[in-house]
């Protein structure tokens, strides 16, 4: 072993250290171009948020709307008694006889 | 000599591994960092930008399911409140053209509600052809009870052409000024707001 050889261990262990750099750049110009690509995501997780929020919407509309319906169901099941009393109360009233 | 050189070597050879792995590290912490913060800004902008919108679309989405909810019940109602006033059209209609004594005592009590009404002493009633009828047959009798009942002579004159109606009164004095319009279309009118309000009440007070 001599100095040559020394000075030639240095100079590749230089050389690797600079290798070592170049990958560092590498992996940090890789990580900056996948930063861009999820910054260019946005628009569509935007829209695929809007789009599951729409889908529950609606259901939650059709949910609604289904209870309404029913409610209004019930407004036409009126039991006779109280149709014939609406009915006689309007004759009543109509002919002043209340 | 040689196992000196060795040393050194070895220790240029670890410096320089221990330099290349903290390069590396600190780049792949940089890169790391990098893509989190990307992916926090796009989280942030999403839902800086999605709320809004979402917001949008479900009022519209749940407005409408709640107009369009309000409207069947709406229309539901309705239905049934137009049932009971046909029905009750439909009986009104027949208690008149039946000429029950019942029909005949509400005729004379519409009567005298219109002359009331018209303030005058002087009168001339007309109505559907079975009506006049009734009251010209019996008019004496209505005078005298009407002019009783009222406190003051009335005179009352039976317009012999008769008027499209259901039944009841349209009175008037001699020179048309005043007209009280007492038939029963024109009561079941008249009364339209206050009929819906009590039917309502009747029909739906306990579905509500």
């Amino acid at each position: 072993m001599s100095l040559e050889e020394l000075i030639i261990e240095e100079e590749k262990a230089l050389k690797s250290i600079e290798d070592a750099k170049r990958q560092a750049e590498d992996i940090i110009n890789k990580a900056k171009e996948e930063a861009r690509r999820i910054l260019l995501t946005q628009r569509e997780r935007v829209d695929a948020i809007i789009q599951r929020e729409r889908e529950e919407a609606e259901k939650e509309a059709e949910r609604i709307l289904r209870e309404f319906k029913e409610k209004a169901e019930s407004f036409k099941k009126i039991p006779n008694e109280k149709f014939e009393e609406a009915v006689n109360f309007v004759i009543k009233k109509v002919l002043g006889i209340e | 000599m040689s196992s000196g050189f060795e040393f050194i070597k070895q220790g240029i050879k670890q410096r320089a591994s221990a330099q290349i792995q903290q390069i590396l590290l600190s780049a792949e912490e940089e890169a790391k960092k990098i893509i989190i913060n990307a992916e926090n800004e796009v989280k942030e902008a999403v839902m800086r930008i999605s709320k809004p919108e979402v917001m949008i679309i479900r009022k519209k989405i749940l407005g409408s399911a709640l107009v369009e909810g309000r409207k069947a019940i709406l229309n539901a109602r309705e239905e049934m409140i137009s049932k009971v006033f046909e029905e009750a059209k439909k009986r009104l209609f027949e208690l008149a053209n039946k000429r029950s004594s019942e029909y005949n005592t509400i005729l004379i009590e519409l009567l005298k509600e219109a002359i009331k009404k018209i303030g005058e002493k002087e009168v001339i009633v007309s109505g559907n052809q079975k009506d006049i009828d009734y009251l010209k047959k019996n008019l004496n009798t209505i005078i005298k009870k009407i002019s009783k009942e009222l406190g003051y002579d009335v005179g009352i004159k039976v317009n012999d052409v008769p008027y499209n109606c259901m039944g009841g009164v349209i009175v008037y004095n001699p020179n048309k000024t005043k007209v009280f319009y007492n038939t029963i279309e024109g009561r079941l009118i008249g009364m339209y707001d206050e009929l819906r309000y009590g039917i309502s009440k009747k029909l739906f007070e306990e579905v509500r």
